[in-house]
């Protein structure tokens, strides 16, 4: 957090307050007079805002259309007293994205800053004269600014990886993670097998309008857990409010029909074309991104493959904790391999634990920690490919540490060969991994049971 | 070493301008050599050629003004706000003295003075007034246009009409700008 004196000061000239004497500019006497701190700390704060206008110009450069990162140089220029120069950020955001109704604001704040005791954003006298009514529509855009700001406070995390992404197989090449505190949305691509993923965009996104795990049908409340993208809808299909494209995720999954959870239509989508973004919490329960930054990643996400986790709070764990964590599933994935090859029944029944349950739909297997009824044959070749492990998120009825297998199984026994899509629900009880549950897929990804529950979105 | 040249050469300055003024206007020399000598990052010197003026002309704004200056160079705030302040009363339409007084303000962390000082200062001039306000209605004409961007506010502000001045003004003293600029 090298930043971080500097980000604080930032965050308290936008929220506690940030008067400006009338008529000052940066060329008047008044304006030339140091700060308080003297010389040297001039220094290091004109240091650090460089540095992080750097940052911003990077993010820029690598995606023109990152209209968060121009607004965050506005706000910088804003907080060290550049007031042209704000101003110029900001005309340069609403000239691009007009419907940035944040950036519109903020414009606003900073001209008001020449006139009038500006004490935060949408903090001054021409819009406190607002009704109560519609002045709700200046506290949504100030906490949409909240959240974006201390998600730019919290991004030196990016040094670490994420700890619900542990492996991608080689057939998925992004992965979509959702945290719902910070209201991100990270899209993380495939370097190759057992290399750390890269992030390849972060963006700000709203969920449902009630915090919470999501529990049953219309409760306003975005669920937790590793989902992956069913299918895909291009607007030009949908009503106008999805705006630019619709992605369907498998809520509710195993686990959460286990736990009876119900509703459904939970989708990834973008915004009536009226506006840039929406408010934190605004969404009955989907994941709302703007159309411009949906535009740009829809290409990047593979129905039936793309892995899509949506957590209370992402885990971002060093590099050593991460590893250790994949290689304890990898390796007894290769235990529960070897020991259904070996034919030996009650070696692999030892895999399965205790809670283990099964579909009602049928799913071969049955309860009581024996897991699938299974023929031992002895000398069959069983191979694990395209592997991705996806840990689960905490959450309030979710405290276990569960890590979801997605891979391709191949058996071959003499004659008898089998190829099929296989997703493990891995428990660690006690220090040892075990099978929650064991679930086969059709080709699309989709588990059997979930084919004909395409739903409305909620 | 750079010092003692900088001494030097500014010896033989000051002695040079002695024999060419032939003892003459040496109190107008004495001004324009302590502005110099501020200029140049020597307050200590620039206040002794500056006190032969300002024993003679008490009254002289320029002196006053200069001296003030040299005290905030030498650190000297008190000495030079209280500096300011006299001469403000003495000439209320002193626009530059408001706006030097406002900066000491601002150095004492003393916003709400800086800011009360600047506004009077405005007032030295109908034109400043003026000017102020309507650069002040533009920015916030400017602000209510973004608000009613992000569909905040509505549109229905009649149009904005800025303040014309009716006459030239020159030279206005400070008793005729405070009647003008009500």
């Amino acid at each position: 957090m090298k930043n971080c004196g500097f980000l604080i000061a930032l965050i308290a000239a936008v929220f506690y307050g940030c008067s400006s004497v009338p008529l000052s500019s940066d060329t008047t006497a008044v304006h030339s007079v140091s700060f308080s701190g003297g010389a040297g700390r001039l220094e290091q704060h004109s240091a650090q805002v460089q540095r992080a206008l750097q940052e911003l110009d990077e993010r820029i450069a690598r995606y023109p259309q990152d209209y968060e990162a121009l607004l965050l140089k506005g706000l910088i220029h804003f907080e060290s007293r550049q007031f042209e120069r704000a101003l110029a950020a900001l005309d340069s955001v609403v000239r691009q994205a007009p419907q940035f109704h944040l950036a519109q604001m903020i414009k606003g704040d900073i001209l008001m800053s020449r006139v009038a005791k500006v004490s935060g954003i949408g903090h001054n006298a021409l819009l406190h004269a607002m009704p109560d009514s519609r002045y709700v529509l200046v506290e949504d855009l100030r906490e949409e600014a909240r959240m974006r700001l201390r998600a730019y406070l919290q991004r030196q995390n990016r040094q670490k990886l994420p700890g619900q992404l542990l492996r991608m197989g080689e057939s998925v090449e992004t992965a979509v993670l959702v945290d719902k505190q910070t209201h991100r949305l990270y899209l993380f691509g495939n370097t190759g097998v057992d290399r750390p993923p890269e992030l390849l965009y972060d963006f700000y996104i709203s969920t449902g309008r009630k915090r919470g795990n999501k529990a049953w049908k219309g409760d306003l409340r975005t669920p937790e857990g590793v989902y992956f993208v069913t299918s895909f809808m291009p607007g030009s299909q949908l009503p106008e409010k999805y705006g630019a494209a619709a992605f369907p995720i498998n809520y509710p999954n195993e686990l959460d029909r286990h736990q009876r959870k119900s509703g459904g239509g939970i989708w990834l989508h973008g915004i009536t074309r009226a506006f840039y973004s929406r408010p934190p919490l605004d969404s009955e329960g989907c994941i709302v991104l703007s159309n411009i930054d949906l535009e740009q990643i829809a290409a990047l996400i593979s129905p039936g493959s793309t892995p899509f986790i949506i957590a209370g709070r992402l885990e971002w764990l060093e590099e050593d904790v991460w590893l250790e964590r994949k290689n304890s599933v990898m390796q007894a994935l290769q235990i529960w391999r070897e020991d259904w090859e070996s034919g030996d029944i009650s070696r692999y029944q030892a895999h399965y634990s205790a809670n283990f349950w099964t579909d009602e739909s049928g799913s071969a297997g049955q309860a009581g920690g024996k897991g699938p009824e299974r023929t031992g044959i002895r000398g069959a070749r069983i191979s694990i490919d395209d592997l991705s492990l996806l840990a689960y998120p905490r959450a309030s009825d979710v405290n276990q540490d569960i890590v979801v297998a997605d891979f391709r199984l191949a058996f071959d026994a003499g004659g008898s060969i089998g190829r099929w899509k296989k997703r493990l629900y891995l428990n660690r009880e006690q220090g040892r991994w075990y099978v929650l549950h064991e679930a086969d897929l059709t080709e699309n990804g989709v588990a059997v049971a979930d084919i004909d529950s395409l739903l409305r979105p909620d | 070493m750079i010092i003692k040249l900088l001494s030097w050469s500014t010896l033989l300055f000051v002695c040079m301008a002695a024999m060419a003024g032939e003892g003459e206007i040496t109190q107008n020399d004495g001004f324009e050599q302590a502005r110099s000598l501020l200029k140049a990052g020597e307050p200590e010197r620039a206040m002794e050629q500056l006190k032969p003026l300002l024993s003679a002309e008490p009254d002289n704004a320029s002196a006053r003004f200069l001296q003030a200056r040299i005290h905030t160079a030498q650190g000297k705030t008190g000495l030079a706000i209280a500096g300011y302040e006299a001469l403000i009363k003495d000439y209320p339409d002193l626009a530059e003295a408001y706006n030097n007084l406002a900066a000491l303000y601002v150095r004492q962390n003393n916003l709400r003075l800086a800011r009360l000082v600047l506004e009077q200062g405005m007032k030295t001039h109908t034109v400043y007034a003026s000017l102020y306000r309507n650069i002040s209605a533009i920015y916030m004409e400017m602000a209510r246009k973004s608000y009613t961007e992000a569909r905040l506010l509505k549109q229905e502000m009649p149009p904005l009409e800025l303040q014309e001045l009716p006459d030239l003004f020159r030279a206005v003293s400070g008793e005729s700008a405070k009647s003008a600029g009500e």
